[in-house]
């Protein structure tokens, strides 16, 4: 496995990020770069780096560049970017930065805020339904798709982007406690304590909880060690 | 003092030929210290005129001497007067003068006696010093003294043509006198320990006699003058403790004084004893004389009582031989005077106040511009360093005067200032706000520093460039002081723009009202409107907001600027983005634009993720932010997507963000 993890690492460095659609099956739609289109994917579309591949229930695709396959199961939304080997310092470098835009804004004191205070709009803000939305969800599956084929560092900055993004997300507890797993798998126990506590303020079930529980006892140890 | 002593030792090992000591002071060795800033020595053990006079100095000296009879004289009278690093000093001596009588008799044909007198008189009439601070703690100077010698010899004479011959006293006079000149030089090695070196008749000249060797006189000769040797002397002073003075002066002739003294204070006055010994070769016993020095001194006057001791019988009558086999170096110590007592007032005439403290010196840490004000009232503009010279704790003020950009002193904040310590301080400043040059200029910075409310206490000037309005410093975080400037003509723009776009906005649901806003008054922004590079120049300049949206043109920074004036003048919060320079690729600024969406809400505007950046806010709340590309001067939505497709490559995807290569910088 290793081996052919090395053969991929090398494949992407050394190559164009250009993906060949070898086979569609079901309905397989394409965003490219910041577009607002979404396109069909045909067999024999060539893609690059900067695709989302969005898959519906019952449908996938499959991936060959330069000889190396790669198939995106159905319900699941994957950047082709993502499909890289990233090392240990560069998903540090991505946690760092989700600690810097996690960081809110100091408040200072007379800040210039015209409608901080008065002459705010009294229309009810939530008067829009917030419309329901599945790309999170796909992009969650995308994010696990990575991880079972060994694209495991990428597979967490997927799934952080998404919380970030998709909020409803957060929710998932199994699907977090999956990542949270992945941090500590990669040895690094200190963020996956801060996640696991993070998940800790969600509602969830009982025996979510004692899950939980159970894994931040062992990566305390490991702390603790 | 193991080592003073060896060399001491050697030097007096060096020594040959012995001659009586030279320099000899009234004080002794007493150096003033820093405690104390009169000068309390004189020309004869301080040639080089080392002082820590003020300002303004008199000085007036009485000496009493213990003869066979007390009488009491005015000593010296003198002015010292600083000029910044130069020290001028005068003095008149009437004290410095010696008179020797020697008498012989002869017999008369009546077998009576004629009584001949040999008198010798000298005199130190004037002198005058000059000394220059080269740095804090070198100095070298120079002195001057007019010496005096008059000397009458009376002689026999027979009435020519009388039988008997009648034997008559006549009487030859002789006025000698001469300049002495010599150089010398203290070094602070550090704050308790310095030296001195100095030369003793380094450069004689006078007058000349003629025929001397021929005459019958031996007061025409020079067997009576002042011994003139060239020496030098090294003088080291220390101070092991704050209270004690070890301070010691070796000639190269083998004579040496040793001095001890100790400092206290007492009723807000600094006194000081202490005491010399003195070795002259020439002179017995070893240690010929002891010279006690007691000192009280505040910072207006200080009152010394001092006085040479001989520890010989000097009451014994001399005779001529003994005085030509012996001669004098010294008119005031010397083998044939006796013990005296000095009492010497010096008074500060100063016309200033007395300076607590002074600058060191002063490093400029930024140029000015003008319309970054702001940041020289929060962020210094120069930095200095500052050393307490009295022996109490001090508040010192610092201020600030740039010509033309200040009406008055600018006031940084105080700092406090244990005795003799050193500080650093800042200087900040205040630019009015309608202050402005049409070209960047060199203009002068004074630097005050103040202990009381009234003189300063020292002033360093510096120039300092002065930049013109546009100009900009380069750092992203201070483009804001341009976007602020404009505010009242940004948002009359707003609102004239929105005014006209009211029906598309009338029904525009709240959430979305900011996202249009925007999209509104980007659309008119960029309309007519062109990228124009900045002009070639040594300073990076940028245009307000009225001046881009009035000519129509900028370059990123000048369209970032403007733009974001107009978003924030109605209340849309915006954010630099700095792309720093990597390589060689140049700096690039656009904008970050609060929508205030919900995440949740972000495909209201978007299917596509990639557009959006979520930050939170002030309350921990997370919003949408879009990348704008200000510099895209097509339309809103293909300045989101470069600016969006920029952003998310080189800040997510490269971790510019977390890299520290792309930095997010909240216009407020």
């Amino acid at each position: 496995m290793k081996k052919i993890l090395l053969i991929l690492f090398l494949a992407s460095t050394l190559f164009a990020q250009e993906y060949v659609v070898e086979k569609v099956k079901g309905k397989v739609l394409v965003q490219k770069g910041t577009s607002e289109k979404w396109e069909t994917v045909q067999a024999g579309d060539k893609l690059n780096g900067d695709a989302l591949i969005v898959t519906e229930e019952n449908s996938f695709v499959r991936l060959n560049k330069n000889g190396t396959r790669f198939v995106i199961d159905g319900n699941s939304a994957l950047g082709l970017n993502y499909i890289k080997k990233i090392s240990i310092n560069d998903l540090l470098l991505a946690l760092a930065m989700e600690e810097i835009r996690n960081v809110p804004k100091i408040k200072k004191s007379g800040e210039v805020k015209s409608t901080a205070v008065y002459g705010a709009d009294v229309t009810n803000e939530d008067d829009i339904a917030v419309l329901e939305n599945t790309l999170g969800e796909k992009k969650l599956n995308g994010a696990k798709l990575l991880a079972e084929n060994g694209y495991k560092e990428s597979s967490v900055i997927v799934a952080k982007e998404t919380y970030r993004k998709y909020p409803a997300t957060k929710k998932r507890i199994a699907d977090r406690i999956y990542f949270a797993d992945i941090l500590a798998d990669l040895g690094l126990y200190q963020e996956a304590a801060s996640e696991y506590a993070s998940i800790k303020k969600e509602p969830m079930t009982d025996a979510q909880r004692k899950i939980l529980e159970k894994k931040i006892e062992q990566v305390n140890l490991k702390l603790a060690k | 003092m193991r080592i003073i002593y060896t060399i001491l030792i050697f030097m007096m090992s060096l020594t040959t030929i012995t001659y009586s000591q030279i320099s000899y002071d009234v004080y002794g060795n007493f150096i003033p210290s820093d405690r104390i800033n009169f000068r309390l020595n004189s020309l004869e053990s301080n040639p080089g005129n080392y002082a820590l006079t003020k300002d303004w100095e008199f000085a007036i000296s009485f000496n009493t001497v213990f003869a066979r009879q007390y009488s009491t004289n005015l000593f010296f009278v003198s002015l010292g007067k600083r000029i910044k690093d130069h020290y001028l000093y005068a003095r008149y001596t009437p004290g410095i003068s010696k008179e020797f009588k020697f008498t012989a008799s002869k017999s008369n044909i009546d077998d009576s006696l004629t009584v001949f007198e040999t008198d010798l008189i000298y005199k130190e009439k004037f002198g005058f010093g000059y000394s220059y601070n080269i740095s804090p703690v070198l100095t070298a100077g120079i002195s001057f003294r007019f010496f005096q010698q008059e000397f009458s010899e009376e002689f026999p004479s027979f009435i020519a043509g009388t039988e008997p011959q009648v034997l008559i006293k006549e009487k030859e006079i002789v006025s000698k006198d001469f300049w002495q000149a010599d150089f010398g030089i203290s070094y602070s090695i550090m704050k308790n320990l310095s030296l001195n070196l100095s030369t003793n008749n380094f450069i004689i000249f006078g007058r000349n006699y003629q025929n001397v060797e021929e005459s019958d006189f031996e007061i025409k000769k020079d067997v009576f003058d002042l011994r003139k040797q060239r020496t030098g002397v090294l003088g080291i002073n220390f101070s092991p403790f704050e209270a004690l003075a070890l301070n010691s002066k070796i000639e190269t002739n083998g004579s040496f004084s040793a001095d001890l003294s100790t400092h206290f204070k007492f009723m807000e006055k600094e006194f000081t004893v202490g005491v010399t010994a003195l070795h002259d070769r020439y002179q017995q016993p070893f240690i010929a004389g002891i010279v006690p020095v007691v000192n009280v001194a505040n910072q207006f006057y200080s009152v010394t009582l001092s006085g040479i001791k001989y520890l010989s019988n000097r009451l014994t009558p001399r005779s001529v031989a003994e005085f030509k086999e012996k001669k004098i170096s010294n008119i005031v110590n010397n083998y044939f005077v006796n013990d005296e007592v000095f009492l010497t007032v010096n008074f500060a005439l100063s016309f200033q106040p007395e300076k607590y403290v002074k600058i060191l010196d002063v490093e400029i840490l930024t140029e000015i511009y003008p319309t970054l004000a702001d940041v020289y009232v929060t962020k210094p503009f120069a930095r200095g360093k500052i050393v307490n010279l009295s022996d109490k704790k001090i508040t010192v003020k610092p201020f600030s005067f740039i010509s033309e950009v200040n009406k008055e002193e600018v006031q940084s904040p105080a700092v406090e200032l244990i005795p003799h310590d050193t500080a650093e301080v800042n200087f900040y400043t205040i630019v009015d706000e309608k202050f402005n040059l049409k070209r960047r200029k060199i203009e002068s910075v004074d630097f005050i520093v103040k202990t009381g409310n009234g003189e300063p206490d020292d002033i360093i000037q510096k120039p300092i460039l002065i930049n013109d309005k546009n100009s900009w410093d380069g750092n992203v975080k201070n483009l804001k002081f341009f976007v602020e400037r404009d505010y009242d003509f940004a948002n009359q723009y707003a609102k004239a723009v929105l005014k006209n776009a009211y029906d598309s906005l009338v029904n525009v649901k709240p959430p979305l009202k900011n996202f249009y806003k925007v999209k509104i008054l980007f659309d008119n922004f960029v309309k007519n409107m062109q990228y124009v590079a900045d002009r070639r120049a040594s300073v990076e300049n940028v245009q307000f907001p009225s001046e881009t949206i009035e000519l129509k043109g900028g370059d990123c920074d000048d369209l970032s600027v403007s733009f974001a004036a107009v978003l924030e003048s109605i209340g849309i919060q915006t954010a630099f983005v700095d792309y720093k320079p990597e390589g060689n690729n140049i700096g690039h600024v656009n904008l970050l634009v609060n929508t205030k969406l919900k995440p949740e809400q972000a495909g209201l505007i978007t299917s596509n993720d990639k557009k959006i950046f979520i930050r939170k806010n002030t309350d921990g709340k997370d919003e949408v932010w879009i990348p704008l590309e200000t510099t895209s001067l097509t339309n809103f939505e293909t300045a989101w997507e470069i600016g969006a497709e920029k952003f998310y490559k080189t800040a997510i995807e490269n971790f510019g963000l977390a890299k520290g290569t792309v930095e997010i910088i909240d216009v407020f």
